[in-house]
């Protein structure tokens, strides 16, 4: 009996985890900068990087944040690097507060017919602040949100 | 005094190792004399930990830049209240309170093993082996009391996260770590049944108030971080299904599963096995969410320094303490046959039975969905994002079946429930429950199917638990008692009855305030001196912005005058501050909270024209959470409260 229960219950719960699954909107794989490049499309992506130092518009009236992405933290690229960055127009002024010049982030989004990166959501990164992470350990640490 | 706690954690180490010896032998060669010694290494092993707390914490209150941790976790600036809640602001740091907790439980429970001798070593063996891990920790890998080369020590110190600097923070992780830490108890003591092979009722009964006390600070510690994340994080919720809300989380699920299928086994002997393997599994819980976060295995807000060797000795642990548990319980399954078989469908048990798979399966999502991004990096090479839709989308399907189960398992009979008793008591609270639905699906059809079903079972309970209280008031009544006296009387006699369903008052409460999450908006906005934004009858005006200038962070504040439908209410102030120390921004909310709604403002920016930016969340019911939340807390109390036994139970 309680084994017919659970075994039932069990069914119907992968059931809802395949439904879960395939829900494309509250699962996906982010690429790298370079992985997008070579196979971008006008999909929606999600796109990993980092905010290029000296580069952060905000455009008030235009309600939007922009800036490029490199694919590198700045300071272990060279600045040639620059040219490769991706230009990402965030639509909103709401940025979390561990957006900033040399930031991790991840932008989600699409590619627009203007080579252009549309943002409709930008998760950014910190090195934890809990400890002084040992050096190599990366960004250990958390996503805030602002989710539009 | 740091030398003195140096010196005590080493003794620990060897105390506790000492005493697990001397546990372990009494309890197979049955000796009194070495469980004697154990019980005294369980009082000895606490007081060298407090030693050693109690030299970090005079550590902290001096300023003692001599030790690393103090110098990376404390600085001057700080008000002297945080710089003692930096103290479990580090890995090292809470590992010694994690530590010393555990040995003060050890100790506590020395009563109820003088009460149940037989258990005894086994459950000194096993509280102490924890200990000896945690030590181990202590002394060799993430020492407390580590001293700085002399030429390295600094006049001041690093300073504590600026987001940890807040009064709920101060609490919040001892709230957890009291609740986490507690589970150990239970845990040990279902060891040492399996292992003395005494797993009647006994060992039940010894930690039933230890259970709860520890399920009762595990929720005060949830609540707080939700309410943490709520006034300080500025993103507009309270729970985002960050892999360290979920660690904590998990163990609450198994342990609330556990109170509840463990009186199928108090009434009726049933259940033994599973009992046996919630408790095992909810200290494992305990300690495999304590990994995941602290080691950094999963990306969190609270992932601490990622040392590998912490991760490995930490899982190592976590596998030997389930290991050791499972194992014996595998090895003594053949003699842990219950007493009866069940007879109906249609009975209590047969729903705490359902309660149970229901709670499983709740813990199963959230622990695949904290795990997945992990193992995703492993198998496919790179790390998944799961959303907070994916949670919400598949535990709600679950919680709301166990939300009606509130209101119908406590009607059913014990063995076998006849349909004209369930038609009698079900009928008000079926016919609340559907007029609510109806009603709201009329009033407001854009909550959605979820949000009003939740709703809706939400009166349904409610109306179920009121009958119970009146039809036992009434009762009462008949026999001359006035209804004051005999509502003390009903909760005197049978509390834990009567506590329990004002605990799920509580939960029903909560589930009906997250349900509001449904029906809120956000709006952004950019906004000159003197204009306006509204929002729901709600009309913030922008007043001024104004430099912050304080100690240890600065930044600006907009004061924004508050109307509602005309009246001016309030002045709101959401601030944009920057840490010094730490170069790190952080966006204070302003929040104007009522009964049926939040208005919550975060100030994004201060523009280079003087404007402001403001993102506003309209967050219907998020109050009544915390309102459910405190007749959670005070319903768990009253459950657990010593109260002289006058009567035998019902």
């Amino acid at each position: 009996m309680q084994i017919a229960v659970g075994a039932a219950l069990a069914a119907a719960l992968l059931g809802w985890y395949g439904a879960g699954l395939y829900d494309s909107g509250a699962l996906a794989y982010y690429q790298t900068l370079e992985e997008f490049r070579s196979a971008g499309t006008g999909r929606p992506s999600r796109v990993h990087g980092y905010v290029a130092p000296g580069s952060i518009e905000r455009d008030v009236p235009g309600r939007q944040v922009r800036f490029l992405l490199q694919g590198a933290p700045p300071h272990a690229s060279a600045p040639a690097k620059a040219a490769n960055a991706l230009a990402v127009a965030f639509a909103g002024l709401d940025v979390p507060d561990l957006f900033g010049p040399g930031a991790e982030v991840v932008v989600e989004g699409r590619l627009t017919a203007g080579g252009a990166f549309l943002a409709n959501n930008v998760l950014a990164k910190c090195p934890s602040k809990f400890e002084s992470a040992p050096a190599g350990a990366g960004a250990g640490a958390g996503d805030a949100r602002a989710a539009r | 005094m740091s030398d003195l706690g140096f010196y005590a954690l080493r003794l620990a180490l060897l105390v506790a190792a000492a005493g697990t010896l001397a546990g372990a032998l009494a309890g197979f060669r049955n000796s009194a004399a070495l469980a004697a010694v154990a019980r005294r290494a369980l009082l000895l092993n606490f007081a060298l930990c407090t030693l050693a707390l109690a030299a970090l914490f005079h550590a902290f209150a001096t300023l003692d830049f001599q030790l690393s941790y103090v110098a990376n976790h404390a600085a001057r600036s700080m008000a002297p209240h945080y710089r003692m809640a930096a103290l479990w602001g580090g890995q090292a740091g809470s590992l010694l309170l994690w530590c010393w907790m555990l040995s003060a439980y050890a100790a506590a429970a020395l009563p109820a093993m003088r009460r149940l001798p037989a258990l005894a070593p086994w459950a000194s063996a096993l509280l102490l082996g924890g200990c000896i891990f945690f030590l181990a920790l202590l002394c060799f890998v993430s020492d407390p009391f580590e001293k700085l080369p002399p030429a390295a020590v600094l006049s001041d110190g690093a300073g504590l996260n600026p987001l940890l600097q807040h009064p709920v923070m101060m609490i919040h992780p001892l709230m957890l770590y009291t609740g986490l830490t507690g589970f150990s108890l239970p845990f040990a003591f279902g060891f040492a049944a399996l292992a003395a092979q005494a797993t009647g009722a006994a060992w039940l009964r010894a930690t039933r108030r230890f259970t709860l006390w520890a399920w009762c600070f595990l929720s005060i510690g949830i609540l707080l971080g939700g309410r943490w994340a709520y006034e300080v994080l500025g993103w507009g919720g309270y729970w985002a299904w960050d892999p360290v809300e979920n660690a904590s989380l998990m163990p609450w699920l198994a342990a609330t599963a556990y109170l509840h299928s463990v009186m199928v086994q108090e009434k009726r002997g049933m259940l033994r096995i599973w009992n046996l393997a919630l408790v095992g599994l909810t200290y494992t819980l305990c300690l495999f969410g304590t990994m995941i976060t602290r080691s950094g295995l999963v990306r969190s807000v609270h992932a601490f320094a990622q040392t590998e060797i912490f991760g490995v000795l930490f899982a190592g642990f976590v596998l030997l303490s389930a290991g050791l548990f499972f194992g014996l319980l595998i090895v003594r399954l053949p003699r842990l046959r219950a007493e009866r078989q069940l007879e109906s469908v249609v009975s209590r048990e047969a729903g705490f039975i359902v309660n149970n798979w229901l709670f499983m399966a709740l813990l199963a999502i959230v622990f695949w969905g904290t795990l997945f991004p992990k193992l995703s990096d492993w198998l496919a090479g790179r790390e998944i994002l799961i959303g907070p839709g994916w949670f919400n989308g598949l535990t709600a399907p679950v919680a709301l079946p166990l939300l009606l189960l509130t209101g119908v398992g406590p009607l059913i009979a014990w063995r076998r429930a006849t349909p004209a008793h369930l038609r009698r008591h079900l009928a008000w609270p079926g016919l609340a429950g559907a007029a609510a639905a109806l009603g709201l699906a009329l009033w407001l059809p854009q909550a959605g199917w979820l949000a009003i079903a939740t709703w809706a079972i939400g009166a349904f309970v409610l109306v179920a638990i009121a009958g119970e209280f009146a039809r036992a008031l009434r009762a009462r009544a008949r026999r001359g008692e006035g209804p004051g006296r005999a509502l003390a009387a009903l909760l005197r006699k049978n509390q834990r009855r009567y506590g329990g369903y004002i605990v799920h008052i509580g939960m029903v409460l909560i589930l009906c305030g997250v349900a509001g999450s449904a029906l809120e908006e956000e709006q952004l906005a950019n906004i000159r001196v003197g204009d306006a934004v509204s929002m729901r009858g709600y009309r913030l005006e922008y007043r001024t912005a104004r430099p912050i200038r304080a100690q240890h962070y600065g930044g600006a504040e907009a004061r924004l005058a508050l109307f509602q439908n005309g009246a001016p209410l309030a002045t709101l102030t959401p601030e944009k501050r920057v840490y010094w120390l730490e170069q790190q921004p952080a966006s204070i909310p302003a929040i104007w909270s009522t009964l049926g709604e939040d208005l919550y403002v975060v100030l994004s920016a201060i523009e280079q024209d003087g404007s402001a930016t403001l993102k506003v969340h309209y967050n219907p019911l998020v109050n009544w959470i915390w309102i459910g939340g405190g007749a959670f807390i005070l319903g768990t109390l009253l459950v657990m409260w010593p109260l002289p036994r006058r009567a035998v139970p019902a």
